[in-house]
């Protein structure tokens, strides 16, 4: 957990490490109706949906860890 | 230093003798402090009131009216997911006196702050808004007299709508004084009172399918259709949005919120708005939802929506109970949308608000520019398609909040503490970021019709 923050909050100092990991949620979020699009209306495979729900709850485990205060 | 204090509504006599207060009703049993925090509360009310207008109307009568109980889940789970934000901007008020809008100019850029929270999503939106809480008004107003027979021109619902709502407007729009704000927020309590009795009583006569109920609220279901799509992200972004979060901060601003009224803030935001906006977005829903049962189409105007009510509703007095409850609802959303247009200029530019300066009236009023509504036709149509639009700014507002509330930069040791608060808001911020590629889908053609 040690590691996460100082990824999160303690590099570059300026949050650079949260705001890598909201854009990357914003991607795993897109794909979940462009997955869901393309396997329910258009009948292709589901694996783009899976992803972006495994990766969007990934991103939030990871985002949600508070920032550690020294 | 001394002129910021006496500017600062925290620091006046009312705001500080509530304090007082809200230091002794902390430390009483459960209940006591309920009942204490139900007497103080109203950010929350506005909110409600808010949030409640012709968007979430219109869309709560269009998914009643063409899926039925199925999209009950929308509001409930909408503002459950929202609330988070909101206790996030009961945090920003309570625990730093810089406004948000310039904590986020401060520490993310301008484009954040002034340009996406401020300009598009608080002031730009206020007054597009405005234009269909003005032609929903106006039906409403026209369908009440009509239910007795009494024909009243568009003009004439135009002036009564501006009559209440411009006082109204300037006196929770100035902001330095409690006391008024107070006044405007008992008045809108008054409103969702209203509308609650009224839809109650509409819903009582149209009858009500429990169990098809239960299941509409708790299990969630997409619609189908490029319409259904649309209807859908109009709705969710009606019932919780930028917007929304920046009128309970306004609200708490103007009521002088400090240190001690966070609890009361995430109090409000639950039983002021949470509650009163399902069960009012519900009651609709499933009134439409019965008075439209079986009936091929959905409502795009007053008048449709009239004639599907007068058919399960032969009471008079019950329509125009109805149509009072939408009245309330549209003039309660006007308030909200001067006080927010107004408060998010001033603090987007960084002019220090002035309520005896020549243009504050301006800047409260411009929204009602939107009494031009008034003459256009399809009020529904217009409102579902003005409120998807706004998906296109509040995530980036979102992603910018989750970042403050987690800067010591700007909150000290006050920042989130909580993953669950952390998780809580970043669920939120997923809902925008889905809504958002939902729509630029929707617009792109990968919906089919």
């Amino acid at each position: 957990m040690k590691n996460m923050n100082d990824f999160l909050d303690q590099k570059q100092g300026r949050f650079i490490g949260r705001v890598y990991m909201l854009i990357l949620l914003f991607i795993a979020n897109a794909l979940i109706p462009i997955g869901a699009a393309m396997h329910y209306l258009y009948g292709k495979s589901s694996v783009v949906m899976i992803i972006g729900i495994i990766s969007t709850v990934i991103f939030w485990v990871i985002l949600s860890s508070p920032v550690k205060l020294k | 230093m001394n002129d910021e204090k006496s500017l600062n509504p925290r620091y006046s006599e009312e705001a500080l003798k509530e304090r007082e207060m809200l230091k002794e009703l902390n430390k009483k049993p459960a209940f006591a402090r309920t009942l204490g925090y139900l007497k103080l509360s109203g950010p929350g009310f506005m909110n409600a009131a808010f949030t409640l207008g012709a968007g979430s109307f219109a869309s709560s009568v269009t998914l009643g009216a063409a899926y039925g109980y199925s999209m009950l889940w929308i509001p409930l789970y909408s503002f459950a997911f929202g609330i988070f934000l909101l206790a996030l901007a009961a945090r920003f008020v309570c625990q730093s006196d810089m406004p948000v809008i310039e904590a986020q100019n401060k520490y993310h850029g301008k484009f954040f702050g002034t340009f996406a929270t401020g300009l598009l999503a608080g002031c730009l939106a206020s007054v597009v808004f405005n234009f269909g809480q003005y032609a929903l008004g106006a039906d409403a107003i026209t369908n009440m007299f009509a239910a007795f027979g009494i024909t009243v021109s568009k003009g004439v619902c135009c002036l009564i709508l501006l009559a209440i709502s411009v006082p109204l407007s300037l006196m929770y729009g100035s902001g330095e004084n409690p006391k008024g704000v107070k006044i405007v927020e008992n008045v809108i309590k008054v409103m969702i009172g209203i509308m609650l009795v009224v839809f109650i009583a509409v819903v009582c006569i149209t009858g009500i399918n429990v169990p098809a109920m239960f299941r509409g609220l708790l299990v969630p279901t997409l619609p189908s259709g490029i319409d259904g799509i649309v209807t859908l992200i109009a709705s969710m972004t009606a019932t919780i949005g930028v917007m929304d979060w920046l009128l309970f901060n306004n609200g708490m601003i103007a009521r002088g919120f400090s240190e001690d009224h966070e609890r009361l803030g995430r109090f409000d935001a639950f039983c002021g708005g949470l509650l009163p906006v399902t069960l009012v977005l519900s009651l609709v829903s499933i009134a439409f939802a019965e008075a439209f049962s079986g009936k091929p189409g959905i409502p795009t105007t007053s008048g449709e929506l009239c004639s599907a009510l007068m058919g399960v509703i032969p009471s008079a007095w019950i329509q125009a109970g109805f149509y009072l409850g939408v009245f309330a609802m549209v003039v309660s959303s006007m308030i909200g949308l001067s006080a927010t247009c107004a408060t998010s200029f001033y603090q987007s530019f960084n002019i220090p608000r002035n309520t005896k300066a020549w243009y504050h009236p301006l800047i409260v009023l411009a929204p009602q520019i939107g009494c031009l509504g008034v003459f256009f036709g399809k009020p529904v149509t217009i409102v579902v398609t003005v409120a998807a639009m706004q998906s296109l700014f509040n995530w980036i507002s979102g992603n910018s909040w989750y970042l403050l509330g987690n800067d010591p930069r700007y909150l000290g040791k006050k920042i989130i503490k909580s993953r669950i608060f952390n998780l809580g808001i970043l669920i939120g911020i997923s809902i925008l970021n889905i809504v958002f590629i939902t729509f630029v889908m929707s617009k792109i053609g990968v919906w089919p019709e």
